[in-house]
């Protein structure tokens, strides 16, 4: 099964690489993220069994993130279906400056798509701390050339920003997990720098030396989720990307990162110093909350105001961890309800701007009847991301308060509830004034496949939202029994 | 050990002459001489690792890497422009190399400070490894050219060898990471060769690229 998993979207890559057609590119692909959709939903009734020495394995919260990428895949494979088609090969005119451009090879683009689901499927699974920085290194190559499709000369900043910022990141994570390994060093015998072991044997880890892991860790992958200060590459290179990658950048590679650093938060809570991870996580997420909503509430560019909402969701997701064990519980749950709102969003975001032309939100308007389908979700898209009912979000958002005051840290949700509510304002004046308004004369009609991935999105958000399988509560309960520290 | 410490002095050395040079081919020079001397600083090394092959193996592939294949890489992407030095860096060189010796100052005092966790570590191998980190960060906030930032991750990537050296116990594991860190510097400078061959701009002033983006809105 593991190894399935990651073989289906690493060969469907490559023979995407290896196809002339465009459409039969695009089948393989489809048919590649189908095939990992019902691999992943068969490992919810039947858990894999750990492969290759223990180094790969499928637990509660690698599942998680697993599924979410999964889903987010699905949707943005079949929104593909429809965009691909539709990018003009030729060079053509930027709407923006007016230089020419032209995109990268469709192979290319379906290869990278694929080979980034193949990496991000690597950090769910992978057990051994240097094969998740390996894994995260590759998510950081699989998606520069998807953020570089759009060949002009933003996508070119983006892309290498995103390298730049990215790869230090990466490079400091490194030397964290460096320092994992010196803090196992006072026994001979815990030779791999594998979770279970490490679990296993916390007395013999070093807990100076773990702290500094940490801090490297989470600087380095930290990075890679967004996190404020270090969040310099985030909105350029999600308002950049084509949008179905900014869906994925946003809902499925933001929280791989976040699982690596839970990763090293696990080790420390085992060794007894989880306090110390859960502070910092807990001032990192209050941070990046404040930040991430103060731009929102300036922000005139659409694409990069949903960026800068997935900064704010993280800094919940980081918060949430630093709460203890109720508040793991509900970042896990907020992880779900952020992607599939954000990533409807982003979809969405992607059909105005083609219809539209521009990404400035003071020349969008009358969004409801110019793309009816694309405007009402828009809209809806916005209570999901701000957390009204009958949203998930609302729930999460919701319980991550009241892990708050569980965690007697009042004033952690005083200034979470200022966030929410600074970034609801900033969202509120931005998305809505898009929907109302004068619409463009000529009416188009709206394709299925250009809707309907954000419609499904947002109604597995709504499901979320009011009745929560059983399931997912019991794998989210465990999670948060094992991430969380009580 | 002697010939060890002699490779790490100069290790350091060429950090400093990497802070205060301003030409792209010097420094792309020092930091291919870098890559060798830390090939050959594993070969120095190397009595305490198990098995010589992967010694052997490892020095070679690191020295030729870094010594030799990305140097040639920078070189080809850097060959078509007109603008051959750092101009106007936010940081200026003597006021660099003042900041380098205080980042060589915090770097001892850090070695120092923390607890030793192997044979192989001294206090020169570990503060050597940190001020290289450290300068290669520097490198990358302190210059504005996309060429010294590559150069600067090339520099922090040497570091990060260096401490990966200094503090595993066996080195496979920080070894093997090592080298795939180089392979995605390979990625990381054909990025760079993109950038060049795309040709919209016609600077590699960073700042340029951003004020030029900002123009735009």
């Amino acid at each position: 099964m593991i190894p399935l998993l990651l073989a289906i979207p690493t060969v469907a890559g490559a023979l995407a690489l290896a196809t002339r057609e465009a459409s039969r590119q695009r089948a393989l692909l489809l048919l590649a993220v189908l095939a990992h959709f019902a691999l992943v939903v068969s490992c919810w009734y039947h858990r894999p069994a750990p492969r290759f020495g223990g180094w790969l394995a499928l637990d509660e919260l690698g599942l998680w993130v697993l599924t979410i990428t999964s889903v987010l895949f699905l949707a943005a494979t079949l929104y593909a279906l429809h965009y691909l088609p539709k990018e003009d090969p030729g060079r053509r005119p930027d709407f923006e400056d007016g230089t020419l451009f032209e995109n990268a090879p469709h192979a290319v683009f379906v290869a990278s798509l694929a080979f980034f689901l193949a990496a991000l499927t690597l950090v769910a699974l992978s057990q051994h701390f240097a094969v998740l920085w390996v894994a995260v290194e590759a998510t950081t190559l699989a998606s520069a050339p998807l953020i570089f499709f759009h060949r002009h000369r933003r996508s070119l900043e983006a892309t290498w920003k995103y390298l730049v910022v990215c790869s230090v990141g990466i490079a400091l994570a490194l030397v964290g997990t460096f320092f994992l390994a010196v803090a196992t060093a006072r026994q001979a015998h815990l030779r791999e720098l594998v979770l279970g072991e490490l679990l296993a044997h916390p007395a013999f880890l070093d807990p100076r030396w773990l702290e500094l892991a940490f801090v490297f860790a989470l600087v380095g992958y930290g990075t890679k989720m967004g996190l404020a200060p270090w969040h310099a590459w985030l909105p350029d290179a999600h308002a950049e990307a084509p949008s179905l990658v900014s869906a994925l950048l946003s809902g499925a590679l933001l929280n791989a990162a976040f699982l690596a650093i839970l990763r090293f938060h696990q080790v420390l809570k085992a060794a007894g110093i989880g306090a110390f991870s859960q502070s910092l996580l807990l001032y990192l997420g209050l941070l990046s909350m404040l930040v991430a909503a103060s731009f929102l509430l300036i922000q005139v560019d659409f694409k990069r105001l949903l960026a800068y909402s997935s900064v704010e969701h993280m800094g919940v997701l980081a918060l949430g961890a630093g709460l203890g064990r109720q508040g793991v519980f509900a970042a896990a749950y907020h992880a779900w309800n952020h992607s599939l709102a954000k990533a409807a969003l982003f979809l969405l975001a992607g059909n105005i701007l083609a219809r539209y032309k521009t990404k400035a939100i003071p020349r969008v308007a009358g969004l409801t009847t110019a793309l009816p389908f694309t405007g009402a979700l828009w809209v809806a898209g916005f209570l999901a991301i701000t957390g009204a009912p009958p949203f998930g979000l609302f729930v999460s958002e919701l319980a991550v308060a009241k892990a708050c005051f569980a965690a007697q840290k009042p004033g952690a949700a005083a200034v979470y509830l200022l966030a929410l509510l600074l970034a609801f304002v900033g969202l509120g004046k931005g998305m809505l004034a898009m929907a109302r308004g004068e619409s463009p004369a000529q009416l188009q009609s709206e394709a299925l496949l250009a809707w309907l991935p954000s419609f499904l999105l947002l109604l597995v958000s709504v499901l979320l939202g009011l009745l929560p399988p059983a399931a997912v509560l019991d794998v989210a309960h465990e999670l948060a029994r094992v991430v969380g520290v009580s | 050990m002697w010939e060890s410490e002699t490779l790490l002095v100069t290790i350091v050395l060429l950090d400093f002459l990497l802070l205060s040079s301003a030409r792209f081919s010097a420094l792309v020079a020092y930091a291919a001489a870098q890559g060798v001397l830390l090939g050959l600083l594993v070969l120095s090394l190397g009595g305490l690792f198990a098995s010589p092959w992967r010694v052997w193996l490892l020095a070679i592939v690191s020295a030729w890497l870094k010594g030799f294949v990305f140097p040639a890489l920078l070189k080809r992407a850097t060959r078509d422009v007109n603008v051959q030095r750092e101009e106007k860096p936010f940081v200026g060189f003597s006021a660099s190399l003042l900041f380098g010796l205080v980042l060589f100052g915090f770097s001892s005092a850090l070695a120092n400070r923390l607890p030793l966790p192997s044979p192989l570590a001294t206090n020169l191998l570990l503060s050597s490894a940190f001020f290289t980190m450290l300068c290669g960060l520097f490198l990358l906030t302190a210059r504005r050219s996309a060429v010294a930032h590559v150069l600067g991750y090339l520099v922090l990537e040497n570091g990060v060898f260096l401490a990966g050296l200094a503090l595993t116990r066996e080195a496979p594991l920080s070894v093997e990471l090592g080298i795939l860190l180089d392979i995605f510097l390979g990625l990381f400078i054909m990025g760079i060769l993109i950038y060049h061959i795309g040709r919209e701009f016609a600077t590699l002033d960073t700042v340029a690229l951003a004020r030029m983006a900002e123009e735009k809105e």
